[in-house]
């Protein structure tokens, strides 16, 4: 089983936050991701995700814009920033393999990203960590 | 409703008996399938021969689309067909 280097951190609509990794959240081998258990949890409870955030286990943290009314970035509260209407989180990997007589014989992870994405009505916000390089983060915004 | 068959957004929340469903789009969350991210109503959603209900994620609210059967031969409904000629939305397949 992948052990991430990058995981979530999430506040929701009832002041609670979760770390992906933790309690609940952890990755066990036979059950659903950590984030699709999240998206259960917020069913189960009628919350919703304020801030969606990557963390790192060496205290690095890469935060997407808040959703909910008191954002702890305070150029956030002054602004007039459109909010996200959903968050979402996957993971990216490509990797190299090698076939002989139809077979593969040889695969290797070359790329490896953590991705959150804050939902707007009309694009996305994508935000990439890389879990071998935490130095290698990128944002995307694609069109919906 | 089937699978194997090519729908839109919003036929899907209709099936789920979704309130105003042509509403919820673009505003809040809505996920069908596990895919989130839909904010229009002519995203398609492709169901796989093997599924046999859909869950739809509105805002905080879960609904369910129990599927009668699944088509024999792939199927595109006319509003999915009026979607892909008009929009060339975003496609989602759905494999289970």
């Amino acid at each position: 089983m992948q052990t991430h280097t990058v995981k979530f951190q999430v506040s929701l609509s009832n002041g609670e936050t979760f770390f992906e990794g933790k309690g609940q959240f952890k990755e066990v081998a036979g059950e659903k991701s950590p984030f699709q258990k999240l998206i259960d949890y917020l069913v189960d409870h009628k919350v919703e995700i304020t801030s969606l955030a990557l963390y790192t286990d060496e205290g690095r943290k890469f935060n997407l814009p808040h959703a909910g009314k008191n954002p702890k970035f305070s150029p956030q509260i002054k602004g007039d920033f459109i909010l996200p209407i959903d968050f979402n989180l996957f993971r990216y990997v490509e990797q190299d393999m090698k076939a002989t007589g139809g077979k593969v014989t040889d695969s290797k992870t070359v790329n490896l990203f953590t991705v959150a994405e804050a939902i707007y009505s009309d694009y996305k916000v994508q935000l990439w960590v890389d879990e071998n390089d935490h130095n290698n983060c990128r944002v995307l915004i694609l069109g919906s | 409703m089937k699978a194997n068959t090519k729908f839109t957004a919003l036929e899907l929340l209709t099936a789920a008996k979704v309130e105003k469903p042509e509403e919820k789009f673009g505003k809040g969350r809505v996920r069908i399938a596990g895919v989130a991210g839909i904010v229009k109503p002519n995203h398609l959603i492709t169901l796989g021969k093997d599924v046999k209900k859909v869950d739809v994620i509105v805002g905080v609210d879960k609904f369910e689309v129990v599927l009668e059967g699944s088509e024999e031969v792939f199927t595109v409904t006319e509003e999915a067909k009026k979607a892909l000629k008009v929009n060339k939305p975003e496609v989602t397949p759905v494999v289970k």
